[in-house]
Formats: structure tokens, C-alpha cells, sequence
């Protein structure tokens, strides 16, 4: 893997920002097209079409939200909105929920993603955080139980692992859990109940390879990102007695694989230093596994993205320096990073609490000093 | 006249929690009901009003060297007795601000003043001071309980905090539609940020019409 710098004069490449975007615009289309193709088939029309609503309403929500951002700031709308693309944003929200959330949640979501995640820092180019992540941890904190009842989603595997603690009792136990919704094959395909653009690994991933292909994202971050979730995963599985599918579950279920291509290789929020973009998928990979076993959400990826996002300047200032020059540095610095990013991901999960017996036993504790 | 411009700038120009940003923690903290914004407003005036009037009287007598101390001193004093009271009469409006009656002491508007403006003025003034000052952070938390109630739980409310009577309670969001995320400490910093850049944005509107 090459750790060099690419140099600034950015302004005579043949790729522009609008290029960029509209590739981005397609692959997101196509993810969603190929998940809106599933639901008409697997669950009926009413399931497509509110998929399709939802994917309008929340464009609709951001385009409107910078109409009125413009009008306040009185400038000129179409000028703004073309350098601004409100509407990736919206896509890769509504992509990233569930088809039964309810309209009201998702423009709210929207709007606060938009607002408070991008126009406040100044706009698209400024953001500290990726907006789309900010507007789904909005959803995630209140929104919850916003749903349609007509609509059931049903349990994802995630959220059924979850509840079982991210390990398996035994291999037969994960065969049985698997089949239930086709095994890993289907996990692979995305034919299982989910959010409505990150059930198919295949998709993404045929999605992914065109838009590097078209140099709109780094390689190396989502390459980086599912590698090291691979090894930690093979790692802590190993120790708990899991077995080999314990790190291919970890990649295909969830926000991974989505969250991989097209929100860790946000450029905003990304650093611009390639070691720097290696450290930045490595640290991801690790909340992600981190929060997913350690902690009592669901899934991880969504949390990861935003901390990271956090640590960008730090991971910025790290590597603050003449790049080829301190190419061996830089190298001996990514390589500590990883070695103590395992060590600390796979001590922490080894040593994973079982709150429920700790709950008991205070109680139990407060008993005898009364 | 200059008495009451120095009465009303603690509303708007130099509004303590938006404009000085002082206090801020326990504004984050407790402006979860109005209920609570109001009775720690209360506290607050009442505090700074009686720090105000006793450290602007013994401001002749106390020695500069020592004057930190001393103040601390006086202020610790009237929170001790606010706090006191408010368990007596109001155990509910007790239990719902918790630590944050103590942490009156190291509020920063009343150092603050105590410092900047009853050190310097005579009795009636620093009196004065302390009742706009007072007023204008409770004006803060009750607009930004306000917002985070009525966003956070869709209904707003008020209710006597000697008797635990509820004096008025609407519904104004239908529940379902509320954004939770406004209860929490998210929703308490957003409604912080946007509320002190809106009166940023006030004051330079103002500033740049004086200029024309």
C-alpha cells in the first residue's frame, strides 16, 4: 500500500466536486433501487412505495431547508444549492433507516441533519461531522419508537444478536439464529428485514468498486475499515470460542458495509493525510467492534463514524508533515496505532462485564445492609 | 436615567447566560421544566440581590487584599439560607434542582457582579444591578425551558411549587410528534447554541444600524 502524498493543485484535476457527487448520486440510486426492487417483491407495493415516499419527503425536507437557510442569509438559492448537495445527505439517511419509520421522524431528522450538521459550521465543505450520520443519531436518541404499525420491519439480525450479547453460545446455536433469515448466503444478498439501503452486501460492494473506480471515494478506507473489523473480530471470536463465521457475520450484518463505502469516505470529514485516512478507518473498525460487544446498543458503525469524526484533527495534527519524507515514520506510527487499537479492543472484550449478574449481586449487597 | 439603562441592559445587551455567557452549567442543567427554571431564577435574584446590597455596603470596610474570600464568605452564607428555605417550603422544587441550589455559591454571575459592579456602587444601585441581572437570567431559563419543554415533551406546564397544584397544563405538540432529543443534554446545548447566536445576531443588526 502506497502512503503518498498527493499534491494540491487540485484545481486542474479532470475530477470536480459536481463529478464527484453526481457518481455518488448514481451509486446511491442504485442501492436504493435494488432494495426498493426487493420490498415490491418480497413484502408487496405498499412496502415500495413508502420507500420511494420516504426517499422523497427527505430530499424534499433538505432541499427546503437550505431554501430557507438561503433566504434568511439572502443568497443566491441556485448558486448555493448546486455547491451544496443537500440531497446526498437525504439519501444516504433515508438509506440507512428502517422502512417503517415514520415520515414525521425522518424529515425531522432531516432537517436537524442538515441545520445543525452541516449549515451551522458553514456549509458543505465545513462540517465536522457527517451530517447523514448526525441526522441518523437523531433518529436512534428520539425517534425509537416512532414507527408505523402497519409496517412491520421485523427483528434484523443485529438487533437479534445484540440481544444475545454479540457472542453465540455454540456453533449449532448460530447455525439455528442464522437460518432463520438464510443463512450467510442471504445476509451476503441482503434478502433479510433491515434498514432499507444496508441489508445487501453485494450491492454495496459492486456499488463501491465503481465508485473507486471512478476515484469518488479512497480505496483504502473502507479496504482498511472491514480488514481490521476482519482480524479483531477473528481474534476475539477465537478466544470465545466462536468460529470462522464470527468475523464474516460482524461484516455483512449491520451498518458495516454501508457505512464503509459511503459515509467513512465522506472527503469533508475525513483527513487528508493518506496514513492519516488508514489511522482514521483503523479507529473506526475499533469503536465499531468496541461498541457493538462493550456496550448495550445495537450496532456500532453509526457511533464510530461520528467519534471519529471527532478525532479527525487530531489525527490531522499526528500527521502534520512532510509526507514523503517522513514516509517511514508515518508507517511505524500507523503500524502503533493498530498494534495498540487491538490490544486495547480485545483486552476490553475479554474482560466484558455481565451487568445483569453485577445488578443482582448489589441489590443483594443493599439487602444485607439494610 | 442611567440607573435604568444599567437596570435594562442585563435583558438584552448583557444578558448574563446569552450575551456574557456566565452561569451556563446550571442553565444546561436545570432547564428541563419551567418549574424548575423558575424557581432557580428566583433563587438567583433573590441571592444576588442580597450579595449586591451586602458586599456594595461593606465595600468601604472590606480589604482589597482579602476581598475574593470575603465575598465567598457572604455569598455561601445566603445560598446556605436560599437552600434551607426552599427544602422547608418547596421539598419538590428541592429534590428537582438537587446539587444545583448549592452550586449557586460558584455561579459565576454572582462573583461576577459582586466583583465588577457592587464593589464599585452605592447601595440603591447594586440593588438595582442584582434585580436586572437576576431577571435576565431567569429570562434565559425560562425561554430555553420553554422551548425544550414544549419540543421535548409537547406539553407545557406550571404548577404551584408550595403545594404541588397543577396551575395549568397544555398540550400543544400531539404526543408522538415530540422530539425527545430536546429533554437530554443535546437538546439543551442546541437550544443553547441557537438561542445565543440569535441574540449575537441581534446586537450586530443593532450595531451595523448605528453605524448608518
Amino acid at each position: 500500500m502506497k502512503l503518498k502524498y498527493k499534491f494540491s493543485p487540485n484545481y486542474h484535476d479532470s475530477i470536480s466536486t459536481k463529478g464527484i457527487m453526481f457518481d455518488l448520486l448514481i451509486g446511491l440510486l442504485v442501492v436504493f433501487a435494488a432494495s426498493d426492487i426487493y420490498y415490491f417483491i418480497a413484502y408487496g407495493s405498499s412496502y415500495g412505495i413508502r420507500a420511494i415516499g420516504l426517499l422523497i419527503s427527505s430530499i424534499l425536507a433538505a432541499v427546503l431547508t437550505e431554501i430557507v437557510w438561503c433566504l434568511v442569509l439572502k443568497k443566491d438559492i441556485k448558486k448555493y444549492l448546486n455547491s451544496s448537495f443537500p440531497w446526498i445527505t437525504a439519501i444516504i439517511l433515508t438509506l440507512t433507516v428502517q422502512v417503517s419509520i415514520s415520515y414525521y421522524a425522518l424529515i425531522v431528522s432531516t432537517i436537524i441533519a442538515i441545520f445543525f450538521g452541516k449549515l451551522v459550521f458553514g456549509g458543505f465543505g465545513q462540517n465536522i461531522f457527517n451530517p447523514a450520520a448526525v441526522g441518523r443519531a437523531v433518529v436512534a436518541s428520539s425517534f425509537t419508537g416512532s414507527v408505523v404499525a402497519d409496517f412491520v420491519s421485523g427483528a434484523t439480525p443485529t438487533s437479534v444478536f445484540a440481544n444475545e450479547g454479540w457472542f453465540a453460545a455454540s456453533n449449532s446455536a448460530f447455525n439455528t439464529f442464522i437460518s432463520k433469515f438464510g443463512g450467510l448466503t442471504n445476509l451476503f444478498l441482503g434478502l433479510y428485514p433491515g434498514a432499507i439501503g444496508e441489508t445487501s452486501v453485494l450491492v454495496i460492494l459492486l456499488v463501491g468498486i465503481f465508485l473507486v473506480y471512478r476515484k469518488v471515494i479512497d480505496y483504502r478506507v473502507p479496504v482498511i475499515y472491514i480488514g481490521t473489523i476482519f482480524i479483531t473480530t477473528l481474534i476475539i471470536g477465537l478466544m470465545n470460542g466462536q468460529g470462522i463465521w464470527y468475523p464474516i457475520f460482524h461484516i455483512f450484518t449491520g451498518g458495516a458495509m454501508f457505512g464503509a463505502i459511503f459515509m467513512l469516505t465522506d472527503p469533508v470529514t475525513n483527513p487528508t493525510a493518506i496514513p492519516g485516512r488508514i489511522v482514521f478507518a483503523m479507529g473506526a473498525a475499533f469503536f465499531t467492534v468496541l461498541i457493538r460487544i462493550n456496550s448495550n446498543l445495537p450496532e456500532g458503525v453509526l457511533y464510530s463514524i461520528l467519534l471519529m469524526n471527532i478525532l479527525t484533527p487530531a489525527i490531522e495534527k499526528m500527521f502534520d508533515s512532510h509526507q514523503v519524507n517522513s514516509e517511514k515514520n508515518n508507517l511505524k506510527k500507523v503500524l502503533i496505532s493498530f498494534v495498540v487499537g487491538l490490544i486495547i479492543v480485545v483486552g476490553m472484550t475479554m474482560f466484558k462485564l455481565n451487568y445483569k449478574e453485577i445488578a443482582i449481586n448489589t441489590s443483594a449487597l443493599f439487602a444485607l445492609v439494610k | 436615567m442611567d440607573r435604568w439603562k444599567n437596570f435594562k441592559s442585563g435583558f438584552l445587551d448583557e444578558n448574563p447566560v446569552f450575551g456574557l455567557y456566565l452561569g451556563i452549567c446550571s442553565t444546561l442543567a436545570i432547564t428541563t421544566t419551567l418549574n424548575s427554571a423558575l424557581g432557580m431564577g428566583v433563587s438567583v435574584i433573590a441571592v444576588l440581590i442580597a450579595s449586591n446590597v451586602i458586599i456594595s455596603a461593606l465595600r468601604k470596610i472590606i480589604p482589597d487584599e482579602i476581598r475574593i474570600p470575603v465575598y465567598i464568605v457572604i455569598i455561601a452564607s445566603l445560598v446556605t439560607i436560599v437552600e434551607m428555605l426552599i427544602h422547608a417550603y418547596s421539598p419538590s422544587l428541592y429534590s428537582a434542582l438537587g446539587s444545583f441550589i448549592n452550586l449557586i455559591v460558584v455561579n459565576c454571575i454572582i462573583m461576577g457582579r459582586a466583583e465588577a459592579f457592587a464593589s464599585k456602587n452605592s447601595i440603591i444601585d447594586s440593588a438595582l444591578d442584582g434585580l436586572g441581572m437576576g431577571l435576565g437570567y431567569t429570562l434565559s431559563l425560562v425561554t430555553m425551558s420553554l422551548i425544550r419543554q414544549i419540543i421535548g415533551t409537547g406539553s407545557i406546564g406550571l404548577s404551584n411549587p408550595f403545594t404541588d397544584d397543577v396551575i395549568f397544563n397544555f398540550q400543544i405538540i400531539p404526543t408522538g410528534y415530540e422530539i425527545s432529543l430536546f429533554k437530554g443534554n443535546v437538546g439543551a446545548f442546541l437550544t443553547f447554541a441557537i438561542l445565543a447566536a440569535s441574540l449575537t445576531a441581534y446586537k450586530n443588526s443593532k450595531k451595523e444600524a448605528k453605524k448608518k
